[in-house]
């Protein structure tokens, strides 16, 4: 699993990049992805609140949120406090790891920081419990566990889906005394937003004029050109930077936007989703996941590919044919092996998944998919559709009836009922 | 060869060994130390033994130490004084002298640049200097030693490098079924290949690599995707 | 958004009477100083850079790898370039981003395959920091590797770019318009070749404002290289002078 454990890299010698520049311009790619195809994005939460890791094919990244009551500073008295630090330390390798402030580390920062904190995503007035005394610092701990390239995505997500799992709890300010409630008094309190920014990543080399996104760790370090852009789900650009040897032009640059703002979208439903799923499974079970099965890979985790590809079918048909195109290029699975992994992957997922629902939850359940059969509702059948684990595109009739079949053979009555 | 798998720790005592070498001299491979009149395993793995008296400890490990003979793929690094840099992972980056390559003379020396690929062969190996390289055998030919063009290289475990290093490799034969390729595999954990076509190329490397996971019972499962992938 | 400021009057003047589209006065001279190979002063409205080229020489031994042409930038603010006194050590975040991106933009222009194993140093440092700071010294440094007569591509030019509230795209923004809370976006780029050398971007607008704002500060970029190569032009016959050049031009 850790394949970069070694000391060298990839990705830095002559030979690797020459093949990819090569590589690149046949469309070819390592992985065997497309150009404009995403690794699986896979969420997981910890038992504490705002713990979160976020895993892109081997990239992997731990967020951890901690807040503490602080003095605020004397240019916005009435704002609490928002910190972010990415420890890269972990994965650095040698050459790198002397300089106190290497190029990687650096930039990752200064993009988090200008994501997260220049955009005003948190409304950090909601922090301040008494004007130019007393407010929240937020404190968010990225570590790099794994780096097998795109860790600007990787960390923007973990640090808002940390972010938007944490809860502080509630205090009260009377006569110059702060009173923190515990959770049993009174019930913790979610951090406010104004937008949700997450950034996507693009790689430019001077052989092609197509830029590729999501780049691995050897496609990361060939590259001529990085291009990070924060998107939020408004559309609206947070952060951009693009630099390298190889200039850009206007046109990729705008390319590269238009095709990142749909993926911010959909990332932060992603997020929205993995959390509303989180927040059942809290409420139900009494299982806690230590950090050792947040790290490895036992533990059902929310993956984007299957958290939204029953999503974006029902989407489609509402939005444009453009990204109906898209959503079904996205979809298909294009190389054996890689879906083999992830198949053999999900089985097990989706047992797991199942298994902290209560046996008796299965009645309403069924009721449920009887009342909104047609608009599919994401993990919370996935007993229903366990037995046919559908791929994507448009299969609602097919759907139906798979869901009817189970239906018939719990009960007669309810079958009835659909037709 | 033993079959029976008998893994042993770091400081374990093999008395299993001492017995045999009551009898005869041995030879102790790596992991496999001699204190005074014992032998002590000094790593963990399964104790490995090839009749009629060599010993060793087999295990994962990613870090190449240099010996004598070893064939490696190695990065040329700088052009210093009449030798070359080479990396070739180990703790010490290694040399190689412009003369040991075929037919080159004072006069006419090899065309090498920082960067290029080279299948070399270890010459001398000592903890205490540095290790030096050749890319001619004793006649002064080149073999299969020296430069590697194009193609594309990867890291991986030296136990990869090994496995695939084996006389009659299951793996390298069932993967010629599928596709015409070269290969050069360094037992320093690094591995080049090169195909038709970079698509090709990419299959192969994967291929190669999955099977870090897969064992030998795999193989054929592994090689049929591949077919499958450049089919499609 | 709370607390930001309307950066356009309803006369369609900014907070220092400028036009959306106006640059900010500049200043320039080349060969300010006698011990660096090359050097030079840039003033953009009250952001005051100054910059010096080392350089091309042998590459520090330990540095080398391969063939590559090292570019070495530094940047630092004097204590006295803010409102604020402030002592700056080098190393502080900021000024560490700045020099990479220094770094990445002065890579793009440098015709580094006539300078194998070679290093090229450029000092920048801020005198007065009125926003910008980036792009002005971005400027300064490249007339600087003029003056040092280091083969170019090309001008490598960066410009600084925002929005005001009603979507009306400024260029070169200064200190107050870039403390009140609008969007930045800062642009590197090769103006004739209209390729982009470096960007960056904070605070946030809407996708469909990108291009206008990427085209508005493509603009400042091109006029600023025309306000250079006048400057670049005049400093020639300046110290041609002595060998009878102007007569030639």
């Amino acid at each position: 699993m850790f394949m970069n454990a070694n000391l060298f890299e990839p990705g830095k010698s002559k030979p690797e990049r020459v093949f990819v520049q090569s590589a690149a311009k046949q469309n070819t790619r390592f992985d065997g992805r497309k150009t404009s195809e995403f690794r699986d994005v896979k969420l997981n939460f910890g038992a504490d609140w705002g713990t979160v890791t976020v895993s892109m094919g081997d990239t992997m990244v731990l967020a951890q949120v901690s807040y503490d009551i602080g003095t605020p500073t004397s240019a916005r008295p009435n704002e609490g406090t928002l910190h972010l630090n990415v420890d890269i330390k972990g994965v650095s390798y040698l050459d790198e790891a002397q300089a106190t402030y290497d190029q990687r580390s650096l930039t990752l920062n200064s993009l988090l920081e200008r994501t997260f904190r220049s955009s005003r995503c948190l409304d950090l007035e909601s922090l301040c419990i008494a004007v130019e005394q007393h407010v929240w610092c937020v404190r968010v701990d990225i570590n790099v566990l794994n780096h097998d390239g795109n860790l600007y995505d990787a960390s923007t997500i973990a640090t808002l889906a940390a972010l938007m799992h944490f809860r502080r709890p509630d205090v009260s300010y009377i006569d110059d005394q702060i009173r923190t409630y515990s959770e049993r008094e009174r019930e913790l309190m979610p951090l406010l937003f104004l937008h949700y920014p997450v950034s996507v990543t693009y790689c430019v080399y001077k052989s092609t004029p197509q830029p590729l996104v999501d780049p691995t760790l050897l496609e990361e370090n060939a590259a001529d050109s990085i291009i990070v852009l924060s998107f939020n789900s408004y559309q609206e650009l947070c952060t951009l930077n693009a630099g390298g040897t190889a200039p850009t032009n206007v046109r990729t640059i705008m390319q590269c936007a238009h095709s990142a703002a749909r993926r911010s979208k959909a990332l932060v439903q992603f997020v929205r989703k993995a959390l509303e799923l989180d927040m059942e499974k809290r409420q139900q079970s009494k299982h806690v996941a230590g950090l050792i099965d947040l790290l490895d890979g036992s533990l059902s985790k929310f993956s984007f590919k299957r958290l939204m590809e029953q999503e974006q079918p029902m989407e489609v048909d509402a939005v444009q044919p453009s990204q109906a195109s898209r959503a079904e290029s996205e979809q298909k699975p294009e190389k054996m092996t890689i879906e083999e992994q992830s198949q053999a992957g999900q089985k097990p997922a989706v047992k797991d998944d199942s298994s902290w629902l209560p046996e008796g939850n299965d009645v309403t359940q069924e009721q449920q998919n009887t009342e909104q059969i047609v608009k599919e509702n994401a993990a919370k059948n996935t007993k229903a559709t366990k037995s046919k684990p559908n791929r994507g595109k448009n299969k609602a009739g097919k759907k139906q009836a798979a869901a009817k079949k189970q239906n018939q053979s719990d009960s007669e009555e309810e079958a009835t009922h659909i037709i | 060869m033993s079959s029976a798998l008998n893994i042993v720790m770091p400081g374990e005592r093999i008395t299993a060994v001492e017995d045999v070498a009551k009898g005869k001299r041995i030879i102790l491979g790596p992991g496999l130390r001699r204190v005074n009149d014992t032998v002590v395993a000094s790593k963990a793995g399964p104790l490995k033994h090839r009749e009629p008296n060599t010993f060793w400890v087999d295990n994962y490990q990613r870090r190449y130490v240099p010996a004598r003979g070893d064939l490696i793929i190695g990065i040329i690094k700088a052009k210093s004084g009449d030798v070359y840099r080479v990396d070739i992972g180990s703790a010490d980056s290694a040399s190689i002298s412009y003369l040991a390559f075929e037919a080159a003379t004072k006069k006419n020396r090899p065309d090498l640049n920082p960067g290029d690929l080279l299948y070399a062969r270890v010459l001398n190996a000592s903890p205490d200097i540095e290790p030096e390289l050749v890319c001619v055998n004793s006649n002064g030919k080149r073999g299969k030693l020296g430069l590697l063009q194009d193609g594309f290289f990867f890291k991986c475990s030296l136990n990869l490098g090994r496995l695939l290093l084996r006389e009659n490799c299951p793996a390298l034969k069932a993967l010629t079924e599928k596709l015409p390729y070269e290969i050069a595999v360094g037992v320093n954990g690094r591995i080049w290949v090169k195909a038709h076509s970079a698509a090709e190329t990419v299959g192969l490397a994967n291929a190669i690599l999955s099977l870090e996971q897969a064992g030998h019972s795999e193989i054929d499962k592994v090689c049929d995707n591949l077919g499958d992938v450049l089919q499609a | 958004m709370s607390g930001r400021l309307e950066l356009l009057s309803e006369q369609g003047l900014r907070l220092d009477g400028r036009r959306p589209h106006e640059l900010r006065h500049i200043k320039c001279k080349l060969g300010v100083f006698e011990q660096p190979d090359g050097s030079a002063y840039m003033e953009q409205g009250n952001t005051k850079v100054l910059a010096a080229v080392y350089g091309p020489h042998q590459a520090k031994a330990k540095k080398t790898e391969g063939n590559e042409l090292i570019i070495n930038c530094q940047y630092s603010q004097a204590t006295f370039s803010t409102s604020e006194r402030k002592n700056r050590p080098r190393g502080d975040r900021k000024s560490q981003e700045f020099k990479m991106y220094l770094q990445q933009a002065l890579s793009a222009a440098i015709k580094s395959e006539l300078y194998p194993r070679s290093q090229i140093d450029i000092y920048v440092e801020v005198l007065q920091a009125d926003g910008a700071n980036y792009a002005v010294s971005l400027n300064a440094a490249t007339l600087a590797l003029i003056d040092a007569g280091i083969c170019l591509n090309e001008f490598v030019v960066a410009c600084t770019a925002s929005l005001s509230k009603s979507n009306i795209p400024l260029t070169d923004i200064s200190h107050v318009e870039e403390v009140s809370g609008g969007p930045k976006l800062t642009i590197a780029a090769l103006p004739s070749a209209e390729k982009i050398a470096f960007m960056e971007m904070s605070e946030r607008f809407h996708i469909d404002q990108l291009e206008t704002v990427i085209e508005t500060a493509m603009a400042g970029c091109r006029e600023i290289r025309d306000i250079l190569e006048a400057a670049v032009k005049e400093h020639l016959i300046h110290i041609g002078s002595a060998a009878d050049w102007a007569r030639v031009c």
